[in-house]
């Protein structure tokens, strides 16, 4: 309301001074400035495309009717219309640079003085003769660039002044909620001046209304992070780095009202909410192989901490520097660092961490002494990811091995099980190298080359990605990935029945591992590598019979039990996997995951 | 953007709106909507312009304490008529400049016999506009279609009114038609606008029945008008400057420079009564004297001049 009575008296102090002063001052040249459509651009860029229309409409038809005008009535009004709701498009240039902004507003200015210009040409006829009419409006345009700068910065410091914030959630589509792409996209287009932020189909675009509209925005968002997301999937993480604090919060809000999306909202749940957690069970100890799953998200100092009193099986941390610390009393199971540029995942904590990711942009890996991600304890990591950019490898050096050694999304992403342990799992990560986990080996190729047999290997996505896991001894766990995925087979014949599915054909970042108590054990069970291309050849699996399956798995409903997923290579780069000129419900990932916790379907839009 | 929808709908009223108003005036300039708008924006602009030129009127202008004033009888009347006019015009102080300006003006409406309005220029038009708006409106008499005149010559012609304010239409406007006669012959003619006067080059374009008579340095005056309305008959209008008629054409065509400076209108007189004769030609300023011609000077019309003024210093 104050906005309004401001731009209002705005305009008509514009509008007074303009047609008592400017218009009678003999400048060189012949033309004048028109403080009118300056004051409605300025307008516009501040108060957005609703505030940017009305107050061209209502100041052109003010500039119609004032006294000495005797041109048709309406002309103004129907140029400062369109050129208020075209700077309220372009509103976010004043989130960016103010260069950027001022070059926007010189640019909409001329453009409304060519179009008032025309209009009147039209309508009225040649007012002057063509020599006449190319000085007036060059020297016009010329003495609006010029005041374009001050009439903005006047405008802007009233609307700040006004309450107008800067860094508005709800009206900047490169501030909506990002995923832990977010942070890697600012940072890989820097020489944009922008970044066509995760979430936005266009840095112009709103938030996705639509499923169709949401999961384009994700699969843009992947590929400009570079990271291979589910398909259709939402986005982790939050606000962009340095315009929200991150939130502390590290909860699945799986139980909160919402459809699709809004469910996987994290961040903005509590701990330990989570489906089984939040029943009145009367189970006060956690079940055991339950997996708490707590996100930390958004913001630059992405924590996500899974505080409870339980065990948190899983922590995230999203967010820029997102350091996944799964504090708790207990072990934290999983450790995930994900998203923002420096994702570290730390599964930190006094008991054994099992999993600890780092993901995201500079996804440091888990690196035992001074690597961020983490594992770092007395107790050994039982898998320790290094996804996301650079994705650098995880040093289970921290005494113990790495069970699990991932190395994910990003370009170089390697993930090194590198421990002076058994390494039991060796991933091939994205970009066109898989881990090595044995060993700082460099063209990792997915080896747990250790001496006992590597109990899992991946092949994950990315362009070449390779995974084998090519050991001598028996592979236990058997990963089928992509689209049809089967279960992971236990050796023992009996397919796991995967908890989680994922109707994407080729699913995102990173195999969401639950761990459960029985992973130190070497009983994990993984099925389906989601985001990830490769299928095993062999099939892996822990001895001993589970009771719990692994919660997370990128199987499709119908899935094969038990084909031998074919190793499918990715034709494409940066997780888009399928030809673009196929529909968006034709490509294969085209459906949502739909997760499952402990049965109960907690996620996913369908 | 939150809610894009409603947005392009706020868009799409305000273009309709703005092309349904366009379409209504282009159709019918006199339409009731658009002169209800413009007769109450009139009243409300016209008042604010009003106000903002009193106030920062005299800051923009040179204030030179004193007047000047000549010494003839004429200039007495006039000086009288200065300080009523100063009493009318009390809400403007009113520099030398435009001291000056008036009593040209009032010099000018001497020698024509007119009747003037004084006012002083509140607002200008936007664009390619050539309007301006006056400080004086019905409650002081003034009427739509009343010649408006300055100290050196025509400046336009009352468009519309409302209660304080008037808007005029300037001689270098593109739709204004003046019709004038040549100085010496009285042929007649019509002077059109030329566009906005930049930096005082603004021309207006004169065209002649009679492509004969067309002179360099001719001077124009109004022509009379039925009723006197829009232009009362002898007011100065300007040099012709160049010619331009071709042969064969139906009409001589000339380029017309103006007296009045319309780059730097200050006050200006709206006439208010047509004089009881016509002016003709007297109101005219005096023509520059023509350059010396190169035949040696032995007339006896300069001999005649001279003798007088030799003698004098004779004759104590």
């Amino acid at each position: 309301m104050r906005a309004l009575v401001a731009a209002a008296i705005g305009l008509v102090a514009a509008l007074l001074v303009q047609l008592t002063i400017v218009n009678g001052l003999p400048l060189p040249g012949g033309g004048a400035p028109d403080l009118v459509l300056l004051c409605v651009v300025a307008i516009g860029l501040t108060g957005g495309p609703d505030i940017g229309v009305i107050a061209g409409f209502c100041a052109g038809l003010a500039l119609d009717l004032a006294p000495p005008a005797s041109q048709v009535v309406g002309q103004y009004a129907l140029v400062f219309c369109l050129v208020g709701y075209g700077c309220g498009r372009m509103r976010n240039v004043l989130r960016h640079s103010a260069l950027l902004a001022m070059v926007v507003a010189a640019l909409a200015a001329v453009v409304g003085e060519i179009l008032a210009a025309g209009v009147s040409l039209v309508l009225d006829g040649p007012q002057a003769g063509l020599s006449t009419l190319a000085h007036v409006l060059a020297s016009s345009i010329l003495y609006d660039i010029v005041l374009t700068p001050v009439v903005l910065f006047a405008v802007v410091r009233v609307a700040v002044a006004l309450g107008a914030r800067t860094s508005v959630l709800h009206d900047s589509p490169a501030l909506e909620p990002g995923g832990s792409a977010a942070r890697s996209a600012r940072t890989a287009l820097p020489a944009l001046g922008y970044v066509p932020v995760t979430g936005a189909i266009g840095w112009l675009d709103g938030p996705g209304r639509s499923r169709r509209a949401r999961r384009k925005q994700a699969r843009l968002s992947a590929r400009v992070a570079g990271a291979s997301p589910r398909r259709g999937a939402t986005w982790i993480g939050r606000e962009p780095s340095g315009v929200f604090p991150a939130t502390t919060q590290a909860a699945f809000t799986g139980l909160a009202g919402g459809s699709g999306l809004s469910r996987l909202r994290v961040g903005t749940g509590v701990a330990g909410s989570a489906s089984y957690a939040s029943r009145p069970t009367p189970a006060a100890a956690p079940r055991p192989g339950l997996p708490r799953i707590a996100f930390g998200t958004g913001g630059l100092p992405g924590e996500g901490r899974a505080r409870g009193r339980g065990i948190p099986r899983i922590a995230f941390g999203g967010g820029q520097a997102g350091s996944a610390r799964a504090n708790g009393q207990r072990a934290p199971r999983i450790g995930f660092g994900t998203g923002g540029l420096l994702g570290e995942g730390r599964a930190a904590g006094r008991g054994v961490p099992q999993i600890a990711f780092g993901s995201g942009h500079a996804g440091s890996a888990l690196a035992g002494s001074n690597g961020s991600g983490r594992a770092a304890r007395r107790a050994m990591p039982g898998i320790a990811f290094a996804g996301g950019h650079a994705g650098s490898a995880l040093n289970g050096s921290s005494g113990r091995s790495p069970r699990i050694a991932f190395g994910t999304g990003g370009l170089p992403g390697e993930g090194r099980a590198a421990g002076r342990g058994v390494p039991r799992i060796g991933f091939g990560g994205a970009g066109s190298r898989a881990p090595r986990s044995a060993g700082p080996g460099l063209a990792g190729s997915g080896l747990a080359p250790g001496r006992p047999t590597p109990q899992i290997a991946f092949g994950t996505g990315g362009l070449t990605g390779a995974g084998r896991a090519a050991g001598r001894g028996s592979p236990r766990i058997a990963f089928g990935n992509g689209s049809l995925i089967s279960a992971a087979r236990t050796s023992h014949g009996r397919p796991a029945e995967p908890r989680f599915r994922s109707a994407a054909a080729r699913s995102a970042t990173g195999p969401w591992l639950a761990r459960s108590a029985r992973a130190a054990r070497g009983e994990l069970a993984f099925a389906g590598a989601a985001g990830y291309e490769h299928a095993l050849p062999t099939r892996i699996s822990y001895g001993g019979r589970r009771r719990r399956h692994p919660r997370f798995t990128a199987a499709s409903p119908s899935s094969h039990h038990g084909s031998t997923a074919r190793p499918r290579t990715p034709r494409l780069a940066f997780g888009n996997r399928s030809p673009r000129w196929l529909p968006h419900w034709r490509r294969a990932g085209g459906r949502s995951t739909v997760w499952r916790i402990g049965g109960t379907r907690v996620g996913g839009y369908r | 953007m939150r809610d894009t929808r409603r947005t392009r709908l706020l868009l799409g009223v305000a273009l309709a709106a703005a092309l349904a108003l366009i379409a209504i005036d282009y159709h019918d300039g006199s339409s009731s909507l658009v002169t209800k708008a413009k007769s109450a924006s009139d009243s409300v602009f016209g008042d604010a312009e009003r106000v903002v030129s009193s106030v920062t009127g005299p800051v923009g202008r040179f204030f030179d304490a004193g007047l000047a004033g000549s010494g003839s009888g004429q200039a007495g009347t006039l000086r009288q008529e200065i300080v009523r006019m100063r009493a009318e015009l009390s809400a403007a102080r009113l520099s030398k400049a435009d001291y000056d300006q008036l009593r040209r003006l009032l010099q000018v409406a001497g020698r024509g016999g007119y009747r003037v309005m004084a006012a002083s220029v509140i607002g200008y038009g936007q664009g390619l506009q050539q309007t301006v708006t006056l400080d004086a409106g019905s409650a002081q008499g003034i009427r739509p279609q009343m010649t408006v005149i300055d100290g050196d010559g025509l400046v336009g012609q009352v468009t519309s009114v409302s209660s304080r304010t008037c808007t005029v239409m300037l001689a270098t406007d593109h739709s204004s038609v003046v019709g004038v006669r040549l100085a010496p012959g009285g042929q007649i003619g019509w002077v059109t606008g030329g566009g906005p006067d930049r930096n005082g080059t603004g021309l207006l374009t004169l065209q002649v029945l009679d492509p004969a008579a067309l002179r360099l340095g001719a001077q124009l005056v109004t022509a009379a008008s039925v009723n006197d309305r829009p232009f009362v008959p002898g007011v100065p209008v300007g040099v012709v400057e160049s010619i331009r008629s071709r042969a064969g054409a139906l009409t001589g065509r000339a380029l017309v420079r103006p007296y009045a400076s319309f780059s730097s209108l200050g006050v200006v007189g709206i006439v208010i009564a047509a004089p009881a004769h016509n002016p003709r030609f007297s109101v005219l300023p005096p023509k520059p004297a023509p350059p010396p011609s190169p035949t040696p000077t032995a007339s006896p019309s300069s001999k005649n001049s001279k003798k007088p003024s030799s003698s004098k210093p004779a004759k104590p």
